[in-house]
This record gives C-alpha cells, structure tokens and sequence, in this order.
C-alpha cells in the first residue's frame, strides 16, 4: 500500500523547490536591496521607550510640581537672561501667584519621541476578501525626514528653508496619510479611492506609490467595479513590480473573474 | 569583499566556514549592509525554501527572508559561531515564525474563501502535475492544523530530508525532542490526510 503522507511529503517538497526564473531572480534583488535599504535606516527605538519617556516625563513633572519647584523652572525657562532675577526665598516665591503653569516647559525632547517608533513597520500581508486588515504600509522614511526632525537644534541655526523637493515630500506624505486613514480608518472604500487617486496624482512615482496602487486595487474590489480592479491588478500580477504583491494579485484577478 | 560561491544544494550547510567568513560575520554584525548582503546572496535560497515550506505561502516566506536578514546583525552579536551560518540562518525563521504561520494561513483561507474552492492554478496541467499540486495542498492544509514545534520538525526532517541531529541543532532542542515531535506530527498528518478524502 502506498504511504499517502510520503507521496504529499514529495509533492510539496517539488512544489517548493528552489526555482530560477528571470521573475524569481528579480523578486530575490529585490527583497536583497529591501534589505540593505532597512540596514542603513537608524535604529528605530522600541515600543518601551514610546511609552517610558512620556511617562517619564509626566513623574518628574508631577514630583516638580509637588515639590513647588515646577513654578521655579517655569520662570527660569520663560525668561529670558536680562530678565532673570536674582534667587528669592522659597517662602517668598510662594507667595507670588503661580504663573500659567505647563505651557511654557520646553516639550521638544518629548515630543519628538514618537516620530522615530513609526520608522519601519514590518510589512505584512493584505487579506485579500478582508481588506479592512491594516497593512502597514505607512511611510518610514517620510515621517522621519519631516522637517520636525531639525527643531531641536533651531533656536542654535538658522532654520533651514524647505527645499521643493521637501515641500512635495511633506505634501505626499500628508495625502498618503489621509488616504491611509480613509482606507483603514473606515472612512468607507470610494473615500479611500479617491485619496488614493490624489496621492497617486501626486507622487505616481512615489515611494509608496506600489502599496497605495495596490490598495486601490483592492478599493475597486470592495466597490464591485471587478472591470477595472482586473486592470488595476494586472501589472502586479505580471511581475511590473517584481515579486510585490504578485501572487496575491494573481489570486485575486482569479478569483474575480471566475465571479464575473 | 567576494565569498566563494557555494553549492547550494537543497538544506545542506556548509560545515566549516569559507575563508574570510569570521572578518564578514564582524562585519555583518555591526550592521554593515554589504556584508549583510553577501551573506544572502549565499544563502536566501535555502531560507526562502524552508520558509516556502513551512508556511505554504510565496508573500509570507518572502517576508520571513526579510526578517531574517534584518535580525541578522542583531543575532550574530550573540552566535557563539560554533555551527553553520546556514543552520544558524534557518534557526532565526524557526524563531521568528509564529506570526508569519497565523498571516499565511490567514491569507490562505481568505482567499480560497474569496475563489470559493482551493486556490488553483488557472492553466490546465497534465494531470501528474495537477495531482501533485493537489497533493501539496492538502498537505499545507493539514500542516496549518499542526502545533508549530511538530511543523517545524516534520518540515525540517521530511519535507527538507535534514537529519534530526541538524534539525535538533536548529531548532536548539535535543534529537530525541525532535523525534518525538516528528513521530507526533506524522501520525496528525496521515490521520488528517485521511479527514480530507486525499487518496
């Protein structure tokens, strides 16, 4: 009797053989350049530091403010050097009333926190039939060379001005996160259609123009327009853009039109 | 700085490390993007099999290579160096494989749901080869039905014909452990087999 686990054992292990294609050698230089792209990106900070430096900050605020001490750095920080006096007595201070207290503490060493976590999201994939699924597709890069990066160092250097190239950065960025937010935030899919087309219309070159294309796709998918989700999904079926989203594209163009 | 390229037959490893290896695992260590990319260059293929293999699915393992190269650096801080790259490499997608088995799977199930029937290739084939893709099909299938340890090991030792002592040196586990868990899996996977009416 045949041993029916062998001959699946076999089979897979055919199906799975290594192959070389002229799509698999350009999938595989891809995914290499991926890789090197990622390793010359800063470290991203973790997760523990988005959430300890806030908390941080928050302890020794309160602590400050307890203590009495807060209303002291506050007036140190807000005034500037002719206007320092010298030190009064604590009791003297106390006096006095508080100064309009959390506004003016500097936030840039907290606040610029967050921008770095978002660096590199790890793809994953899109569910084809359940696209409300978050692909994480947001822009790295993007979001760190925005210009807030620079502001810690402003009140030292002449700000610099915002190159073109910087301004349709930011513009890109602002459309792909509208148009991430339409499309995951359920804002319903011909909203994201739509924000999708303008961040397309506007960067259709972009860096992320391959996601946002295919989450288009996917929008025409969830609008029943089958016709022209078949055509939005055809150059990533045929390999356009290597080894992304190929086989999904593949599946899905299958499907419809076995619906159609 | 060149490696001299190796045979990459299908899951072996190279015993002892090429020449110039240690100054490229420093190098790869510290980050060093090019080194990392010479390491891949030499052995993406065989991770990207294992990972083919275990998650059914070409987008999932093609990001498992990802991750596995991105961690890289990281892991070979701590490598005591002492084995092949090669099975070090196939340790790293070992360990970093839960996540990436649930979204294949996902992905699987979504769309077989979406063509209502297992996701086929559309071309006619002859039909040793349709009988063959079927075959594998089923058995990913019963596979996703496995604990992930017992996949590993059924992974590794059937589909990948490693020794239990290699897959035991991947997986950091002793070769009785590995054993046992193939012994394990190949009974679920026949009786599951069955359940599907593959004959």
């Amino acid at each position: 009797m045949k041993d029916l686990l062998q001959e699946a054992t076999r089979a897979l292990r055919e199906e799975t053989a290594p192959e070389s294609s002229a799509t698999t050698r350009r999938r595989d230089r891809q995914t290499r350049a991926r890789i090197q792209d990622d390793l010359r990106l800063p470290p991203s900070r973790t997760r523990s530091g988005f959430f300890a430096v806030p908390l941080a900050a928050i302890l020794i605020g309160s602590t400050a403010w307890a203590s009495g001490a807060l209303p002291r750095i506050v007036d140190a920080w807000t005034k500037t050097g002719d206007e320092r006096q010298p030190p009064v007595s604590p009791a003297k201070r106390r006096v006095a009333p508080p100064p309009a207290p959390v506004a003016p503490v500097p936030p840039v060493p907290v606040r610029e926190a967050p921008a770095q976590p978002e660096a590199q999201p790890p793809e994953e994939v899109v569910e084809p039939d359940a696209v409300a699924v978050p692909t994480p597709v947001a822009p790295p890069t993007e979001v760190v060379a925005v210009p807030t990066a620079k502001a810690p160092t402003a009140h030292t250097r002449p700000a610099p001005r915002p190159q073109p190239d910087a301004v349709q950065n930011d513009r890109s960025t602002a459309l792909y996160r509208a148009a991430h937010q339409a499309h995951f935030g359920g804002g319903g899919p011909a909203a994201a259609l739509r924000h999708w087309n303008a961040y397309l219309a506007e960067a259709p070159g972009g860096r992320f123009a391959p996601e946002a294309a295919f989450n288009r796709a996917i929008c025409l998918v969830r609008l029943g327009q089958h016709q022209a989700a078949i055509a939005a999904l055809t150059p990533f079926s045929a390999g356009s853009f290597g080894g992304y989203r190929q086989s999904e594209a593949k599946q899905l163009i299958s499907a419809l039109q076995k619906k159609r | 700085m060149s490696m001299p390229a190796t045979t990459l037959a299908l899951g072996r490893d190279l015993a002892v490390a090429p020449q110039g290896a240690e100054e490229l695992y420093d190098r790869a260590a510290d980050g060093d993007p090019d080194a990392v990319a010479v390491i891949y260059d030499e052995h993406h293929q065989a991770v990207r099999a294992f990972a083919t293999r275990l998650l059914g699915d070409a987008s999932a393992a093609e990001d498992m290579v990802h991750e596995v190269f991105i961690r890289l650096p990281r892991a070979m801080r701590r490598w005591r160096r002492d084995g092949a790259l090669r099975t070090f490499l196939i340790g790293i997608a070992v360990n970093h494989a839960r996540h990436h088995v649930r979204s294949a799977r996902r992905r699987r199930a979504a769309v077989e749901r979406l063509a209502q029937q297992p996701v086929m290739g559309v071309v006619e084939t002859p039909e040793a080869a349709m009988r063959r893709e079927q075959l594998a099909r089923a058995l990913q299938r019963c596979l996703d039905k496995l604990p992930l340890a017992q996949r590993v090991a059924f992974v590794l030792c059937e589909v990948e014909e490693r020794t239990s002592v290699e897959a035991a040196a991947i997986v950091g586990v002793s070769e009785g452990t590995i054993r046992s868990r193939l012994h394990h899996a190949k009974a679920k996977l026949r009786a599951s087999l069955e359940r599907e009416g593959v004959r």
